[in-house]
């Protein structure tokens, strides 16, 4: 196991961390799927409101990669088909039927998978709609099926605020664990599996199969991060990468030739009774499963980390590799002549609040942006949480002023979409935005010929 | 408290898009959000932000510059009445300091404001909060002698051309508050120079000492001639160690001070809000540079160059521009490794300015809107190495 020592990390501190317990919330009467969460593709449908279905069947397509097929996680009736702006395709719900049937895939065993060919194992995945759980980098988008990547990264544990124990999403599931891994065995040469240097547990249990152990708060173990500190040159920029539970998602897809339709996420946030873990039905609605836990009502939802995370509201359904959901205060009255106060409660990574006179506590955050957009005041608090040694502000400047040349030399493509740059600027200069903006404007560019 | 947030509430929508009075919402925010938190809150990116917003960043500036404020008013009024050979008692020189330093300070304001106010008006965004630091420091570095008008022109010239012109706070490239007092330096020479601004003597109602020469220490270093040395020079003149170490000598209202410099250097250090970088570099390249002209001063050369480091540091505006005007992060270079180099240089053109230089006592002003010229060259010589080091993320 090689130890990577991951620089500029930082742990945001934030209340409402979820507990150990795990509690069944599998009893839904809908799931629904989201295609509009799902970054660069052009969902089309297969189905139409009133259309029965099973576990399985096909729901939608992307437009730029026929191949590429998302399928239904529950078996009922589509009730639902609703729309966005511009007939963006934000969510197909699916009202379940009392008993669920599944499509049939042919199960593999690990005999199988290890002498089956490239072609096989993908067709198969794919037929099984989670081709899209894997993402290849720079872009992070779903790679076409005809590609072989240099390298596949898997990261088992996640240190965004406030995502799922590794530990409770790996109990119990080693042969899955198992059948997945044999599975990127045939899509690939390399094969990287990360693990959070502080997580003893994992470690030796999967000592076999971890090859690198990341050391560091967050985002140590962002597959961006990863692959950026162990690429030696420019072919190991289209690497894909695969998050933990949903590897074991394709392993139980192969071992039980079912679509699996159970996950584990956390529940947590300031604002949550008792932060926790949940089972649910992949594709739950967050109102479904959040009743009865959440306090307050001026809350934001928010589906995924804290700090990555898409804002939701009760009616809409978790996406395909979404597995948080973090609920905080949405900002309430304001304090008077903050800025002279000594802020023993204040979060920040500076030392411009008393709070930092403490170290190791966790402080409850609301949705304030805590400020007012500025221009860039060269702070230079940027670049000292960039994991992948980015200089943010400049490339924050260059793309606005439209030097996209400037800002790949930068490195921007390496970026592994953490978001502490943001968060640490006090000018509140959506920096995470303008990488991804600028990451946009790029895709389009190279990829522009797919689709026709 | 509520009644003054209601009291907003009820204005507000008369000044928002559509409102009566829209054009003048930079007004209404400023004010709002001087009491009161912004009420904006995370649309897109992370959803939670850090504590630490521009307001707060300056508003520890500002703390930090409260040593040197409060003892230039004490100093601007001690010295006025050494000269006229009156009692020294705190108080009657805070009252002579606070009829000179007060006007000076609301003029920058509200001119400075002013125009702030107008730019900000015009191109519909908030105003920034800037300002508020160059006001300060500007006061700081006039000399007591100086008229109000030619304050007020001086901040003007500084806010429009030195910030307001580039697109406002964090895009201009030289400092302010230096482009403000060199403008001032160079536009009304008699002024600004001599023996006769650096203390308050034009409105002395009893008679000065004799004997009063009105000489700032470096201008006696300057001065003096062989076989003298210059230390002796300095400390015959009256400036001993000790009194220009606590600053109680004569000199710009707010520079004179090293203890409260220090003071204001480790507010700044602690919080992280100074660069530590600048400020070393700064020291360690005067050092350097005092340390060669001593090396290479004769029996033939100006004692000026003998004079060692530490008399350097002590001296005119070192400590002052060292720690609050060579740290200006926009105009600084951006990249940490860069502030080293550029905070060296400034040290070293400083030193060679004074010493050197028969027309300038003082360098630091100069040098520090030199090297705010070559600023973006250090940051591209280091940002250049650093990319040389990545893996291309050629497409």
């Amino acid at each position: 196991m090689i130890k990577i020592k991951v620089r500029n990390t930082y742990d945001v501190r934030l209340d409402g961390k979820p507990n150990n317990t795990i509690v069944d919330a599998t009893a839904v009467k809908r799931v629904g799927v989201a295609p509009s969460s799902i970054s660069f593709i052009k969902p089309k449908l297969f189905v139409t409101e009133g259309d029965t279905v099973k576990i399985g069947t096909p729901l939608f397509f992307d437009k730029k990669n026929h191949d590429t097929i998302f399928v239904s996680p529950g078996s009922g009736v589509i009730s639902k088909i609703e729309y966005g702006p511009k007939r963006r395709l934000d969510i197909i719900e699916i009202t379940l039927s009392e008993k669920e049937e599944h499509e049939i895939f042919i199960p593999l065993s690990i005999g199988e998978i290890e002498k089956a060919s490239r072609e096989t194992l993908v067709q198969t995945i794919q037929k099984g709609g989670l081709w899209g759980l894997f993402q290849e980098l720079p872009f992070r988008r779903i790679p076409t099926t005809d590609t072989i990547p240099p390298s596949i990264y898997v990261t088992l544990d996640n240190d965004e605020p406030h995502t799922p124990s590794s530990s409770l999403i790996f109990e119990k599931r080693t042969e899955d664990f198992e059948f997945g891994l044999a599975a990127l065995k045939q899509l690939t040469e390399n094969v990287f599996v990360g693990v959070s240097d502080a997580n003893e547990e994992l470690k030796k249990t999967y000592a076999d199969k971890i090859t690198h152990s990341l050391e560091g708060a967050y985002p140590a173990n962002e597959p961006g991060v990863f692959a950026y500190y162990t690429k030696k040159d420019q072919k190991d920029n289209t690497a894909w990468f695969i998050k933990g539970q949903e590897l074991l998602r394709i392993g139980a897809l192969l071992r039980t030739g079912q679509y699996p339709t159970e996950q584990l996420i956390s529940l947590a946030g300031s604002e949550v009774n008792s932060p926790c873990h949940l089972k649910i039905r992949t594709g739950s609605f967050i109102s479904d499963v959040t009743t009865n836990h959440v306090i307050s009502t001026q809350v934001r939802y928010i589906a995924g980390g804290v700090l990555t995370g898409r804002k939701v509201a009760q009616n809409d359904c978790l996406g395909f590799t979404e597995n948080a959901i973090n609920v905080i205060q949405e900002g309430k009255l304001t304090e008077m002549l903050h800025f002279f106060k000594l802020g023993f409660k204040r979060n920040t990574k500076s030392n411009a609040y008393a709070s930092a006179l403490f170290s190791k506590m966790s402080f409850k955050m609301s949705t304030y942006l805590n400020g007012s957009h500025r221009s860039c005041i060269a702070c230079g608090d940027c670049p000292k949480v960039c994991p992948v040694d980015l200089l943010p502000q400049y490339i924050h400047k260059s793309y606005k002023a439209g030097d996209i040349e400037d800002v790949i030399s930068h490195g921007v493509l390496d970026c592994a979409e953490c978001g502490l740059c943001a968060y640490v600027c006090p000018s509140k200069i959506e920096l995470a935005d303008d990488m991804k903006a600028a990451k946009a404007q790029l895709e389009k560019e190279t990829h522009s010929h797919e689709g026709h | 408290m509520k009644a003054i947030r209601s009291l907003f509430d009820k204005l507000e929508p008369n000044f928002e898009k559509g409102g009566k009075h829209a054009k003048f919402y930079p007004f209404f925010e400023a004010f709002y959000t001087f009491l009161f938190m912004p009420k904006d809150k995370t649309k897109k990116g992370p959803h939670v932000r850090d504590a630490l917003d521009t307001k707060r960043y300056m508003s520890i500036v500002i703390i930090a510059l409260k040593p040197c404020l409060l003892f230039g008013i004490f100093n601007t009024g001690y010295q006025a009445r050494l000269a006229q050979g009156l009692p020294l008692d705190i108080l009657s020189s805070l009252f002579i300091g606070l009829k000179v330093v007060l006007p000076l300070l609301i003029v920058t304001y509200a001119v400075g404001l002013g125009i702030e106010f107008i730019f900000a008006i015009i191109r519909g965004h908030d105003i920034n909060e800037g300002f508020l630091v160059t006001g300060i420091l500007y006061t700081l570095i006039l000399p007591p002698e100086i008229p109000l008008w030619m304050a007020g022109v001086g901040i003007a010239f500084g806010v429009i051309i030195g910030k307001e012109v580039f697109g406002g706070s964090g895009r201009n490239f030289l400092n302010p508050a230096l482009t403000a007092r060199a403008f001032l330096f160079f536009t009304y020479p008699a002024f600004m120079s001599g023996d006769a601004v650096w203390t308050l003597i034009s409105s002395a109602k009893g008679k000065l000492i004799d004997g009063f020469s009105g000489a700032t220490p470096l201008a006696v270093a300057a001065l003096s001639e062989q076989p003298t040395i210059a230390s002796d020079a300095i400390t015959n003149a009256g400036f001993t160690f000790q009194n220009l170490f606590l600053g109680l000598v004569p000199g710009s209202i707010g520079e004179t001070s090293v203890l409260c410099v220090l003071i204001g250097a480790a507010i700044l250090l602690i919080t992280k809000i100074g660069s530590w970088r600048t400020m070393l570099g700064c020291v360690v390249g005067a050092f350097a540079m005092a340390s060669i002209f001593n090396f290479i001063s004769g029996p033939d050369s100006s004692p000026f160059l003998a004079l060692a480091p530490h008399w350097h540091f002590v001296m005119g505006s070192f400590a002052f521009a060292t720690v609050f005007m060579a740290t200006d992060p926009v105009s600084s270079p951006h990249t940490e490794n860069a502030k080293l180099y550029y905070g060296l240089c400034i040290g070293a053109l400083g030193i060679i300015i004074r010493v050197i230089n028969p027309a300038y006592p003082e360098g630091m002003m100069l040098a520090i809107l030199l090297m705010n010229v070559f600023a973006p060259l250090f940051d591209h010589i280091v940002i250049q190495k650093r990319l040389k080091k990545r893996v291309p993320n050629v497409i």
